[in-house]
């Protein structure tokens, strides 16, 4: 299996949020309903008070939580053998919600009017044209990409960036965050 | 609280939300998200270059159409400088042409002024109504007592075409755009120093990318220009260039730079000339540069040092450390390739366009001019277009009363120095027009006014007739004016919704009623037919036209460009150009920077200051500090301006400050300003997923601040001015100057999903920069206190008509 992901670059993320425009669109989001969000994570515990601008979105894990909190039978969600993305099938959703409060990643909301989960499947319509994921092909940052994670952590490595280490819980997310400002 | 429990509270908050919050009401309009269907997004049949009318970046875009109707827009991979990189709110057009709440038929008052009452009307009569009250008040009071507002949400061929022939034929000056709020200071200080008002630079990777070293002052490009910032960040970073950015908060920009230097809103220019002082005083001159290309610099460099403008004596003015404006100013002056990027922070102050011209200064004596990866970058159009009556069918009219609509309140009021009885406007000045509170109360007192607008907003409540628009591929247009001089054709490729009608049909029909039709043609409603005849006459834009811009795959081309055939100019002013047809490398009298004349000073004498840069700043500062007290009120003359001569300004002189001069009962300094990428002054807030990502007024507010007043993260608060009081949520974070808040703009009263007071109900109307008439939105005192329990009162926006 080869592990698709996305790369953020902290360094190159404005926390403008074109990303949920883009992804909305794609996929046709109303309001309260997000595969993605854009934090604004501030930290004034420094001399220097800081702002960090950080893509929530799947993390694509190892050992997605998600799936294992789904009590469906079968599984609404399940991690494609192809690719290493979790997809789900909105048809089968009992609206339970358990794995929106597995995912500590948040990566996961409900769509309250249509009783269903929604979550980044790195829009897989889109890959299948032969196009990038929406939210990939509009950062006025130009701080997403997307690839096989190896490809991704290579380039990383040969570009001497440090990868932020964001797997708190064990679940081997495959997401790759480049460190922002030293 | 454990990570499983926040996240049951999240989901929690997120189901309250949906249940008690802002799903009922989308619910029962289901056309607020179209996206939200089940089933595949329909997919385009047909897919057109064109470029989004937003905001003034004009990024190209693509945009997707089935059966005549949008159903995305993406950005356009062909264009080499957006690299089909999009914002926000290009992806929000979607929004903006498929909204339930655009206005489709126009609108006659029945209620109160203000009330927003109104019933249907057609076109015809609503417009033989309105020019029977124009003519009235032409008869009554004279051509003059008409003014014209154009809006942002116009669009270039209104603001600068159709609006400006009608103005001149009908024989008013007393008409601007909101360029007295935004770029005036900038253009005018560009203009007077290299005789063209805009960037000499673009916005690409051998340019401005170039740089080694970028200095952001009074500039949130991260968040005004999205797409341009990223393609600068990503060249900085591969290049390894330096950042450092200057403004009273942690902007996204300041985030993202290798410094944030927090200053004193309003001292900018204390900061330039202590850089200057430094570069003066260390020899960091680049002589050859200024020998050869620069007029007056040693004037300037004897005055800078006589007044002993020196990074110790900035200090305590601009907060920032002695030290830090050396290094700042050595490393400028080093830096093989220097750009400043300065902004509205600079513009919107008394001293917008001297601060401007410091900088602009530091530039040229440094040698940072005229060449790629070096200069001073800025919002402002220095290329000349747009479409003029000719001049035996101009009625002779006397000088604007301002260049500020902020100027003409007196007029309204008092009727001196002449009086001022209506107005045609568009847009939402009632939200944007400093000083609120006066601006309604004048507004109240009009004969007539009409406005021409998309939605019905808090202006529109105040219009005797309300026209519906269109806009962008609604009706075909140009996308503004880069800063970088590019001009986005846009073809009309979607219809509007119901009867509402291009901004051009109502000045072509109105202008048929007073016998202008035989310049403002009927063929003019074709925006494509009137740009090409009227809007490119001069010389910069000739090359400019729709043929030229319709051959390019991603729709824009690059002025100046003298004929169609003519090879675009990436950078102006290099070494061994010229300007157009001047024969000089600088559009200037010398050919050269002119950063002090004798004309230069004849002109500032003329508006009581010298064109020497003194220090003064904004009255209203927390310590003492020189600044303007004006020679004259609105109500009076006032002096015609030597910089826009249609105009009539107010002279001023510096004054030192007060001996006791005691901060009093408002304590701290308010600071307004774009709020996000997502919204672009108040058309955005009718687009529910800019107000998704950015839904209440905000007041940035220090930890620090913040504590003494009981004021915690997410409490509602009022902020109070010597002009008015409003509500909104507070943000507490570090990331700004303690004594300092900030107040987004672009919020209203009226608007569908959260509405708030606009903050400009505690802006001022009196204060404003005599050279550019640029009004100070940016340094006024004011308190915050914590609100008492209870619901924020809001204004319903309710259905003002039953019929809209």
């Amino acid at each position: 299996m080869t592990q698709l992901a996305l790369l953020i670059d902290l360094q190159r993320c404005t926390g403008c949020r074109s990303c949920e425009a883009a992804c909305k669109l794609e996929n046709r989001l109303g309001t309260d309903v997000f595969r993605t969000r854009v934090l604004w994570l501030e930290d004034d515990t420094g001399p220097t008070p800081r702002l960090e601008f950080v893509k929530a979105v799947c993390q694509q894990c190892e050992r997605p939580a998600c799936v294992r909190a789904c009590p469906v039978v079968p599984k609404v969600l399940h991690k494609r053998d192809t690719d290493g993305i979790v997809v789900f099938d909105t048809s089968r959703c009992t609206g339970c919600q358990e794995c929106v409060k597995a995912c500590p990643y948040h990566a996961i909301s409900f769509d309250y009017e249509h009783q269903h989960i929604e979550k980044c499947t790195l829009c897989h319509e889109r890959r299948d044209q032969g196009l990038e994921p929406a939210c990939v092909s509009v950062c006025p940052g130009r701080a997403l990409s997307f690839g096989p994670v190896e490809e991704l952590r290579t380039r990383a490595d040969l570009q001497e960036r440090a990868i932020r280490d964001v797997d708190h819980f064990g679940l081997r997310p495959s997401t790759v965050y480049l460190e922002g400002q030293p | 609280m454990t990570r499983r429990a926040d996240a049951a509270n999240g989901s929690l908050r997120r189901r309250g939300r949906a249940l008690f919050g802002l799903l009922p009401e989308l619910a029962k309009n289901q056309a607020e998200h179209p996206y939200d269907q089940h089933g595949p997004r329909p997919e385009a049949d047909h897919v057109e270059p064109g470029g989004c009318t937003f905001c003034f970046n004009s990024c190209s875009a693509l945009f997707h159409l089935r059966d005549r109707q949008l159903v995305r827009v993406t950005g356009n991979p062909a264009d080499p400088v957006t690299r089909g990189r999009v914002c926000p709110k290009v992806q929000f057009l979607v929004q903006l042409h498929q909204n339930k709440r655009r206005l489709t038929r126009p609108l006659k008052r029945i209620g109160e002024r203000g009330e927003g009452r109104f019933a249907p009307i057609s076109w015809d009569t609503a417009l033989d109504e309105l020019a029977e009250k124009l003519d009235r008040l032409r008869r009554e009071y004279g051509s003059e007592a008409l003014a014209l507002f154009l809006g942002t949400r116009t669009g270039a061929l209104t603001s600068h075409g159709y609006s400006q022939v009608f103005a001149e034929m009908w024989g008013t000056h007393n008409k601007t755009t909101t360029d007295p709020y935004c770029g005036a200071s900038g253009a005018t200080a560009l203009r007077l120093t290299q005789g063209f008002a805009g960037g000499a630079n673009a916005f690409t990777e051998t340019d401005l990318g170039s740089a080694t070293f970028y200095l952001c002052v009074g500039e949130n490009m991260a968040e005004t220009r999205p797409v341009y910032f990223g393609l600068i960040n990503d060249c900085r970073l591969r290049n390894g260039a330096r950042m450092v950015t200057i403004d009273p908060r942690l902007s996204a920009t300041a985030a993202m730079s290798d410094e944030w230097l927090p200053i004193r809103p309003g001292t900018d220019m204390a900061l330039a000339l202590a850089m200057l002082h430094h570069v003066f005083a260390n020899d960091l001159i680049d002589h050859w540069f200024c020998e050869t290309w620069v007029e007056g610099w040693q004037t300037i460099r004897d005055f800078v040092l006589e007044r002993a403008y020196t990074p110790e004596w900035a200090e305590p003015i601009t907060g920032i450390p002695a030290s830090r404006m050396h290094q700042l100013a050595a490393d400028f002056a080093r830096a093989e390739r220097a750009v400043i990027f300065g902004d509205r922070g600079l513009n919107q102050h008394a001293n917008g366009t001297q601060t401007v011209r410091c900088f602009l200064m530091l530039c040229a004596v440094t040698g940072q001019y005229g060449r790629p990866g070096s200069g001073y970058m800025t919002i402002a159009s220095g290329i000349p277009f747009g479409a003029h009556a000719p001049v035996e069918r101009r009625p002779p009219a006397r000088p604007g009363l301002r260049r500020s609509p902020t100027g003409w309140l007196d007029a309204m009021l008092t009727g001196r120095p002449h009086p001022l009885r209506g107005l045609l406007m568009t847009a939402n000045p009632m939200s944007l027009w400093p000083d609120q509170n006066r601006a309604r109360e004048a507004l109240r007192s009009l004969d007539v006014i009409a406005h021409c607008e998309l939605f019905l907003n808090e202006s529109s409540a105040f219009a005797d007739y309300v026209f519906p628009a269109a806009t962008g591929i609604e009706v075909g247009d140009v996308n503004r004016f880069a800063e970088d001089r590019r001009f986005v054709w846009i073809d009309k490729q979607i219809e509007p919704p119901g009867d509402a009608r291009p901004d051009s049909h109502f000045w072509i029909e109105l202008g048929k009623r007073f016998g202008f039709d035989d310049v403002l043609k009927d063929e003019y409603h074709d925006p494509a037919v009137f740009w090409d005849a009227m809007m490119i006459p001069d010389e910069a834009v000739r090359g400019v036209t729709v043929a030229r811009m319709r051959r390019s795959p991603y729709r824009w081309v690059r002025a100046p460009l003298p004929t169609e055939e003519a090879a675009e100019i990436e950078t102006l002013f290099t070494a061994g150009s010229t300007y157009l047809g001047t024969g000089k490398r600088f559009p200037t009298r010398s050919g050269k920077l002119e950063l002090w004349t004798r004309c230069l000073e004849e002109q500032f004498r003329q508006v009581g200051l010298s064109a020497l840069p003194e220090f003064y700043t904004d009255a209203g500062q927390l310590m003492p500090l020189p600044h303007l007290e004006y020679l004259s009120s609105d109500a009076e003359e006032g002096v015609r301006s030597p910089f826009y001569d249609t105009y009539n300004t107010r002279g001023a002189r510096i004054v030192a400050p007060e001996g006791d001069h005691l901060p009093g009962a408002f304590d701290l300094e308010l600071v307004t300003g774009r709020p996000s990428a997502a919204h672009f002054h108040s058309w955005t807030h009718w687009l529910w997923q800019a107000q998704e990502m950015w839904p209440d007024l905000f007041v940035q507010i220090h930890p620090d601040a913040a504590a003494p007043r009981g004021i915690a993260d997410g409490d509602r608060v009022t902020v109070q001015t010597a002009h008015g009081r409003i509500d909104a949520v507070a943000w507490v974070r570090a990331g700004i100057r303690r004594e300092c808040v900030f107040v987004p703009i672009g919020w209203g009263e009226r608007q569908p999903f959260h509405p708030w007071q606009s903050v400009n109900f505690l802006t001022g109307s009196d204060e404003r920069c005599p050279i550019s008439e640029q009004t100070n939105l940016k340094t006024t005192l004011c308190r915050v206190s914590k609100r008492g329990r209870g619901d924020i009162p809001r204004q319903s926006s309710g259905d003002p008509t039953g019929a809209a």
